[in-house]
């Protein structure tokens, strides 16, 4: 099948000059370093395809499709290119055009069926209290996420702090929807949109002061929501001392995985700890909701992904993983189906270890 | 290239390699069909060893049914030295990319070939590669020393072949051989022939480099030259004076087509750097500064913060080309100094006769001159007049004087008849005697 893509977008892929800096920083090009896995070889078929040199299969639709999603590569192109936003708006032409890949039909089906392109296995809110009822015009409200509703420690760790940050704070509760960020990155504008306007409209009937967002993706695609990511909103509070926090017994080698949106605040706050070595993480390590893709439809490159994390880990002398994002957490955790240490490295949520030195 | 002979080559490779080692399916092959030089070409399929013995098998192999093998490291060429043009095996070199041996005190490290730039420079605290080909450290050191690759430091710290010490390699039939001599590497040795052979003659699977020093200061200043000629003079007077020079670059036409403005009288703006001991740096500041004040048009020292951006000057063509939503055609030459101006004049012609814009990098004290004409990839006229106005230059820049490929390799747009007799005649009978069933690279440099 030929494509025929819209003119601007045709000719922005005819602008990549195939450098190869967009590797660079490319969790999946990271993993083995084969070059159909990194995102210079999306760019660049898509560049194919739009010049009419090669003809669309569904085997070129999957791998347009399935990346980390993390979007580091934005920053690494030379030209100005952002390769990961020229992805996405391929993307969704595809599915203008009516071509649906089949790698992200699990996803959509999950959304349209019970609301989150987690999984349908998800009971949102099972770390509440069963009574529980959102409160109206609260100083602070916790948009959880998706992942943070399936990570049922890390939700209480969260919520258990940010109540210490804040006395009067609230949350959506089991009817909270998806942002439809992870929608929105792959091309389903529509059903995204609808999400967001979904979540919007909850939010506005809450009338919270501010919104805290343990989904890292919803702040990184939805930068107009106003979201308040988690880390910074934690950094704040040590900050000006509404938690005062001890020092760590022993001497951690940490590795930190931040998400992909690089908020530097959740480095700041391990910076700021007492008894930790943070050392220094490549520019491929980041991970958060974007990965679910790969999670759901590829366990195979995502537990290698994983792999070399562990690798990395030991390789740096890393005695301690601090992971920022929810879904990030629960993805390793459940993908190895391990809880607190891996190959002997523990492996925390930021949430759980700023509650473990909370005096 | 007969697909019966790939079949039977690819039947005996899975026997001896894992499933994993070897790519065919449509998306592996398109991704490994381009470089940096904007030309496709499609392999059968991708061969990804992880040692040396692989690297063995699989030539003694792809040499036994006459399979086209074309060593790749990260696809960073700008002239499509690690495209496939008769198909066959693209040797995919970036699963070899351990340190084998570093040696903190001389600077020594032993690695395989696909080691990327960018791990290489994190090896040692204070020492470094001195070439950057690519800008960003992306490229393989197998790839670096295939293209003998230069940078804007080559002044200083020569080309690639100026850093190893030893390779080890594979030729076709699988014979592994160590070009490394007991002690430092002699006068007369085989492994220059490897070096710089873009990947005609066998593969490089490993080698020993001797990393540099950083330099302790550095001074960067700008100029503008009234004639591309004026570089030179500054070179020779800093020379003269026993001044170290880290890096100079001169560009014509970058300011008129960055700023998108006239420059009555200034044709060439340039980038000098020098570096050494902090004391002696300081007390260069006040010569360089007088040599400059006599020689050049304007000048200044570059803020403090910026010098490390210097020679990153590059990236501004790439914003360039951001902004104008152009493409990029590279040719690269290397003339002697009192050719440069002539050869940066053919550029103006050709550019002009072609109605192609172009940028000229300059490396005076090299001779080196990099033509960047800038395209509209979308426009089939245009792509037409580029390739045109690209070999139009190669062919008066070489009958001026110039040879091609400095820095880059030559690639797929090889070498001629015309060009070099003797280096090619000998080439071509030394690569009849390493690979009889030419596998190696086919359509190559010669």
């Amino acid at each position: 099948m030929e494509i025929e893509f819209e003119e601007e977008l045709s000719s922005d892929f005819a602008r990549c000059i195939s450098c190869g800096g967009c590797n660079i920083p490319c969790p999946l090009f990271n993993v083995d370093q084969i070059e159909s896995s990194g995102m210079r070889s999306r760019i660049k078929i898509l560049s194919m395809l739009s010049k009419g040199k090669i003809e669309l299969t569904e085997g070129i639709l999957r791998h347009v499709f399935t990346c980390a999603n993390c979007g580091v590569c934005n920053d690494y192109c030379p030209v100005g290119l952002r390769p990961f936003d020229l992805l996405v708006r391929a993307r969704g032409s595809f599915i203008d055009m009516g071509y649906v890949p089949l790698v992200t039909v699990d996803i959509r089906n999950s959304f349209r069926r019970v609301g989150t392109p987690i999984g349908d296995e998800l009971i949102k809110g099972s770390w509440l209290p069963p009574d529980f009822q959102p409160t109206k015009n609260s100083e602070t409200l916790f948009f959880a996420g998706c992942w943070m509703h399936k990570a049922i420690e890390v939700a209480l760790n969260t919520r258990k702090l940010l109540e210490r940050i804040s006395g009067d704070i609230t949350t959506i509760g089991p009817s909270e929807p998806c942002s439809g960020a992870l929608l929105y990155i792959l091309g389903e504008k529509d059903l995204a949109e609808d999400s967001k306007r979904n979540l919007e409209g909850m939010i506005s009937e809450l009338n919270p002061k501010r919104i805290v967002s343990g989904c890292s993706l919803t702040a990184r695609i939805y930068p107009d929501l106003g979201f308040i990511n988690l880390s910074s909103y934690i950094l704040d509070a040590i900050h000006s001392e509404k938690i005062k926090l001890g020092k760590m017994k022993g001497r951690d080698n940490v590795l930190p995985i931040p998400s992909c949106g690089r908020d530097i605040s959740f480095l700041e706050i391990l910076k700021s700890l007492n008894g930790l070595k943070i050392l220094e993480a490549p520019e491929w390590l980041c991970c958060d909701c974007g990965f679910t893709l790969i999670y759901r439809t590829d366990r195979n490159i995502f537990s290698r992904w994983v792999q070399k994390v562990l690798s990395l880990a030991e390789e740096l002398g890393a005695n301690h993983i601090v992971i920022e994002d929810a879904g990030c957490y629960a993805m390793i955790t459940e993908a190895m189906q391990t809880k607190g240490r891996l190959k002997g490295i523990k492996i925390s949520h930021i949430s759980g270890l700023i509650m473990e030195l909370l005096k | 290239m007969s697909g019966d002979n790939i079949e039977k080559a690819l039947e005996e490779l899975s026997s001896q390699l894992s499933g994993d080692q070897i790519l065919r399916e449509e998306v592996d092959r398109y991704a490994y069909s381009y470089d940096s030089s904007g030309v496709e070409y499609v392999p059968d399929a991708i061969i990804r060893p992880r040692k040396l013995e692989e690297v063995s098998i699989v030539l003694e192999i792809a040499d036994k049914y006459g399979v086209p093998v074309t060593p790749r490291g990260s696809g960073t060429s700008l002239v499509g030295g690690p495209l496939a043009v008769r198909g066959g095996f693209i040797l995919d070199m970036q699963g070899m990319n351990k340190v084998i041996e570093k040696d903190d005190s001389t600077g020594i490290i032993r690695v395989e070939a696909g080691i990327k730039l960018r791990d290489v420079n994190r090896l040692i605290n204070g020492m470094f590669l001195p070439i950057n080909p690519d800008g960003i450290g992306f490229s393989t050191i197998g790839g670096m020393i295939a293209e003998d690759a230069a940078s804007p430091l080559s002044v200083r710290y020569g080309t690639m072949r100026d850093h190893v010490r030893g390779l080890e390699v594979v030729i076709p039939g699988g014979q592994m051989i160590s070009l490394e001599q007991p002690g430092p590497p002699s006068k007369r040795n085989a492994m220059d022939l490897m070096i710089g052979s873009e990947g005609t003659l066998g593969v490089i699977t490993s080698a020993l480099i001797e990393l540099s020093y950083r330099p302790e200061a550095r001074i960067s200043y700008s100029m503008e030259l009234n004639d591309v000629s004026d570089s030179l003079t500054i070179y020779d007077a800093i020379r003269r004076a026993g001044i170290d020079i880290y890096g100079f670059e001169v560009y014509h036409n970058y300011k008129e087509l960055i700023e998108e403005r006239e420059f009555v009288g200034v044709e060439a703006i340039g980038f000098l750097e020098i570096a050494g001991a902090s004391e002696c740096v300081e007390k260069w500041r006040g010569k360089v500064e007088g040599i400059l004040a006599e020689t050049a048009l304007e000048h200044m020292e570059v803020e403090a913060e910026e010098v490390e951006g210097i020679w990153v000057r590059r990236e501004k063509i790439y914003e360039l080309c951001k902004r104008r939503k152009v493409s990029m055609r590279v040719v690269s030459m290397l003339s002697y100094q009192n050719l440069v101006r002539d050869i940066v004049q053919e550029v103006d012609r050709t550019s002009s006769r072609m109605k192609i814009p172009s940028i000229t990098v300059i490396d005076p004290p090299l001779g080196w001159v990099t033509a960047i004409f800038l395209y509209n990839s979308r426009d089939p006229k245009e792509v037409e007049r580029t390739e045109r106005a690209a070999s139009n230059l190669i062919e008066n820049a070489t009958s001026l004087g110039a040879s091609l490929g400095f820095g880059t390799g030559v690639g797929i747009y090889k070498l001629d008849e015309n060009y070099d007799e003797g280096y090619l005649s000998i080439m071509k009978a030394i690569k009849g005697v390493l690979d009889p069933h030419g596998i190696m690279n086919p359509e190559k440099l010669i």
